[in-house]
């Protein structure tokens, strides 16, 4: 058996002449709690439908537990919990009503821990699911999809248009149901508060193109932040590979840095600065930096926030 | 799979409810003032109209849920298959369709089989219209389920795939006679719509990849382009305010006249000349509009028809008959009197009684039955039945004449009674018969193969003749000249029978032939007609043509292709070889390969423009970008380019790249092995 419960190669797929996902290539670590991380539209939910077989790739394939995406077999699909974007639900349906149509389906379905998730999230069991807040909604769809005991878990932005108190339980939801078994888990956000409380993994996605699959701690210690002080104003920079985000201000130059490597630090060295110091970053701002610089010529242009804060690229 | 079934049953119920409440209600209204029929008129003003609504709406509905992506997820990502979610669904939607629509006509059925509330006899195919109409709803069920989640453009080719449904229901009501041929045609349509949206529902409405649910929707989006462009022709036409026509009349002295019609800004206006072209002085300026010219030219009210001699499905026309008709079943007998002695009964002829049977119209029971000896007090019937399935009777429903091919009779209802007029030969059997002129002078004609038989009205022989035109491949209308009381016949050929003319037959007192003329055949005025013919050459396909006959379809759309032949095949053809070219170039844009593009371009020469719509609604239409390698256009959705032959490059990378080497992707031999 593959020590990967996810596997995924050269997977693309184009909506019409739009690149939704490009090239990508990806591994899921068994046990592993995978943050998959991109901005709206960068192709995390094309990429997850695409890798439960509910979407065809325009080529590229992929493994879910070993098995071809393409055509999951029904025994298969029952050891993977899906939570789709949004919640769905049948409005009409109250609780439990929806327990017990789905538990139909589940031969390992697990009443005791459905209960639970909806006492945790305080669902009322006669609620109809249409008259249900998005908080309680999310609760009874996680406790769908945690209830079959699934193997792999995926969840797709399970926290979308959740309030804090409710993405809270959401997330302790989570960690309650997988530290109980060696289950591993899949869940895109664009909320790095979530990722960092839960995920050991992490994927980025940039505009269709996966540009980091490795550990948090891997992510935070790549991206660093280095601040230099001139005297006088900051000269134009030259190209530097791995620069995210330049920002002048005064005499200082702020520079965030992917992978710095020796001759990146040769080339600081080489500006004339007073100073050189590194600064300690936090996993969002290094995410947001990460992810709203732009170097391509032809990616969609920036926010006029992050263009402004980019402007030192240019 | 219960659990969906019950699951679909749940959830639309209430559309299913509205339905059987709806129909209910207007069925109990009409049932509360019945006419005879009631149970052919309830298919024809409701069940016709109201089972395609229902088909759409419970399609639509069963699947509105699942148009949104994540929704569709959350109902096909569980341990059962897509199959069996989809069939469960069908299952449930079908059986709510078909209870919504039954149970209501059922009501109708039980009430009319009660005696003394139908006022004729309940035959259970009185119910067969209803339940072809609601055995069609499931066409139009399919139907809804793939215009809802095929992904299409609303103002493009998403309304389409109706079409099949709505071809079906064409069919059935128009051009099928027999039930069970009806039910025939329902479940093949059925089956072709299933399929297709099987393959939307399994896909998510994207284009499948499996080669039969793709044929399905193409066979159910083509006849939808078809009925679109001849919708668009007959559209066009109700622009044309004025035009001219010309038809035969004849006078009260047996002549024939050319009657010129012309409507010019709404104002109408007649000429008319003989058929030689000479203007008749004596009609100049005469309105036929005023009711005061209403006996200007005589009325041939009589017809002498077999048939089993008019080919599909214009016999169906000039019959009236099949499981949507009373006939075969029942016939309403309105003339079976004296003109001016009123009926104090409804007189019906029972077919499969073989007996005339009287209902009395307020109570709605049967008052009795005649038979060939005479009448019979209910509830006795009558010892000796009629001989055989009466004759045309749909043709001629206020004759006075029940035909049978080896008898006739005239009736006299009044008197509870009919009188044999005429009893054929042997190897000569009546083909039809009808009474013509009035009083004293009123005639029965007798039509056998062989000869026409004149008899007064008591059966007297008056005179015979034999047929100046074959029975077989004519049919004739029959009038008494006002001026002489001659006879006059005038033959029709029948539909398909070419070249098509007209003859009249003028036969005195004594049966001696007095005229003959033949009519030649009136040509079109004016540009229109052709042009119209013209037009839907355009977009006629030239595999119907071949097989379907220029007289079915100038019957039918009421156009002129038999006299503009060479026009209607020049546009057909250019217009055909316009699609293959046309084919051919988005073959070529969507890089279909070779065989995919001839395949596609002989089909679209068979099948016309209706074809092309079909070709573009069944297959993506791939988008292009620039080759990295080469830098010419290669489809987006292809790993290599046809021009150079480079797959596609991976990613670029920009030195942002974060990547763990234990995470990187190492299994390419578990991919291999399952690709």
């Amino acid at each position: 058996m593959s020590d990967l419960a996810i596997q995924a190669r050269r997977l693309t797929r184009y909506f019409g002449a739009k690149r939704v996902v490009y090239d990508l290539n990806l591994s899921v670590p068994r046990g592993s709690i995978f943050g998959f991380l991109g901005r709206n539209g960068s192709g995390k939910t094309t990429t997850l439908r695409m890798i439960l077989g509910l979407l065809s790739p325009s080529w590229g394939e992929s493994l879910v537990l070993g098995h071809d995406s393409r055509c999951l077999s029904p025994a298969i699909r029952a050891r993977i919990g899906y939570l789709a974007e949004g919640h769905p639900v049948h409005g009409w349906m109250r609780v439990k009503d929806a327990q017990a149509y789905q538990s139909r389906f589940y031969p390992r379905w697990n009443d005791e821990l459905f209960q639970s998730v909806l006492a945790f999230f305080r669902v009322d069991p006669n609620t109809r699911a249409r008259n249900m807040s998005r908080g309680e909604r999310a609760g009874l769809c996680l406790a769908m999809t945690l209830a079959p005991e699934p193997d792999l878990l995926i969840l797709d932005d399970p926290a979308i248009g959740l309030d804090p108190v409710a993405r809270r339980s959401l997330l302790e939801s989570m960690v309650y149901a997988t530290r109980k078994a060696d289950r591993t888990i899949i869940f895109s956000s664009h909320l790095l508060a979530d990722i960092e409380r839960m995920a050991d993994h992490i994927a980025v996605l940039d505009y269709s193109i996966l540009r980091a699959q490795c550990s948090l701690e891997t992510f935070r210690s790549c991206v660093q932040q280095f601040v230099l002080t001139f005297d006088g104003s900051p000269p134009r920079l030259p190209p530097m590979r791995g620069l995210i985000q330049s920002i002048s201000r005064g005499s200082q130059l702020r520079l965030m840095l992917v992978n710095v490597s020796q001759d990146i630090r040769t080339t600081m060295q080489g500006l004339g600065a007073m100073r050189i110091d590194e600064v300690p970053i936090s996993l969002e701002d290094a995410f947001v930096s990460y992810l709203g610089g732009t170097l391509e010529s032809d990616r969609p242009t920036p926010s006029p926030e992050l263009a402004l804060s980019a402007g030192g690229l240019s | 799979m219960i659990g969906i079934f019950t699951r679909e049953l749940r959830e639309n119920l209430k559309w299913a409810l509205l339905v059987f409440a709806a129909l209910l209600v207007m069925i109990v209204r009409d049932l509360r003032e019945p006419e005879p029929m009631i149970l052919f008129q309830l298919a024809q003003h409701y069940t016709l109209w109201m089972a395609p609504i229902a088909g759409i709406l419970l399609g639509v509905v069963q699947l509105v849920f699942e148009t949104r992506p994540d929704n569709w997820s959350f109902v096909v990502h569980r341990p059962v298959s897509r199959g069996r979610i989809f069939a469960a669904k069908c299952a449930a939607g079908l059986l709510l369709l078909y209870a919504a629509l039954t149970l209501p006509c059922l009501v109708a059925g039980i009430w009319a089989s009660r005696p003394g509330n139908l006022g004729v006899p309940y035959q259970g195919r009185m119910m067969l219209p209803m339940l072809a109409d609601v055995l069609n709803a499931g066409s139009y069920y399919f139907a809804g389920m793939v215009l809802t989640l095929r992904r299409a453009r609303w103002f493009g080719t998403r309304l389409l795939p109706a079409g099949l449904a709505l071809a079906s229901s064409f069919l059935i009501t128009m051009f099928i006679a027999q039930f069970w041929l009806s039910v025939l045609v329902i479940l093949c349509v059925q089956l072709i719509g299933a399929l297709a949206a099987w393959g939307v529902f399994a896909s998510n409405g994207a284009s499948d990849d499996s080669w039969i649910t793709r044929l399905a929707l193409g066979a159910i989006i083509y006849p939808g382009a078809l009925a679109v462009g001849i919708g668009l022709l007959g559209f066009s036409q109700a622009f044309i305010s004025g035009g001219r026509w010309q038809y035969y009349q004849v006078d009260r002295h047996g002549d024939a006249v050319v009657v010129t019609q012309t409507i010019e800004h709404g104002e109408r206006g007649w000429s008319f000349t003989d058929p030689a072209g000479n203007p008749l002085r004596q009609y100049e300026g005469m309105d036929l509009d005023d009711p005061a010219n209403r006996d200007q030219f005589v009325s041939f009210n009589g017809h002498l028809v077999d048939p089993r001699s008019i080919p599909w499905p214009l016999d169906l026309m000039y019959t009236n008959a099949g499981y949507r008709f009373p006939n075969p079943g029942l016939e309403a007998l309105r003339g079976g009197a004296l003109p001016g002695v009123r009926l104090r009964f409804l007189a019906i002829y029972d077919i499969p009684q073989h007996l005339i049977e009287l209902f009395d119209p307020v109570s709605r029971v049967q008052i009795g039955a005649i038979g060939p000896d005479g009448f019979s007090p209910a509830p006795t019937l009558p010892d000796r039945r009629f001989d055989g399935i009466p004759l045309n009777l749909s043709v001629q429903p206020r004759s006075r004449v029940l035909a049978f091919e080896s008898i006739v009779y005239r009736l006299e209802l009044d008197q509870r009674r009919v009188l044999p007029v005429f009893v054929a030969v042997a190897d000569d059997p009546v083909f039809s018969a009808v009474e013509v002129g009035q009083g004293t002078n009123a005639k029965i004609l007798v039509a056998t193969h062989a000869r026409l038989h004149v008899l007064s009205v008591d059966g007297q022989s008056s005179y015979s003749v034999p047929w100046e035109q074959d029975p077989n491949s004519c049919n004739f209308d029959v009038a008494q000249l006002p001026s002489n009381h001659h006879l006059l016949v005038r033959a029709f050929t029948n539909p398909g029978i070419a070249p098509p003319r007209t003859r009249m037959f003028e036969y005195s007192a004594d049966g001696a032939l007095v005229r003959r003329s033949d009519l030649p055949r009136l040509g079109s005025l004016g540009s229109s007609k052709k042009v119209e013919s013209m037009a839907f050459g355009a977009i006629f396909p030239v595999a119907a043509r071949m097989i379907c006959p220029a007289w079915i379809l100038d019957d039918l759309f009421d156009l002129r292709m038999e006299e503009f032949q060479m026009s209607f095949a020049l546009v057909l053809w250019i217009s055909a070889a316009l699609c293959a070219t046309a084919t051919v170039l988005i073959g070529i844009r969507c890089g279909f390969g070779l065989w995919k593009t001839l395949g596609w371009s002989v089909l679209n020469l068979l099948l016309g423009p209706a074809g092309l719509v079909v070709m573009l609604g069944v297959n993506d239409w791939p988008s292009r970008e620039k080759c990295a390698h080469c830098h010419r256009m290669r489809f987006v959705g292809r790993r290599d380019c046809p021009r150079c032959g480079a797959a596609l490059a991976p990613a670029p990378r920009d030195g942002r790249e974060i990547f763990e080497p234990a995470d990187a992707f190492s299994s390419d031999e578990a991919l291999q092995a399952v690709g």
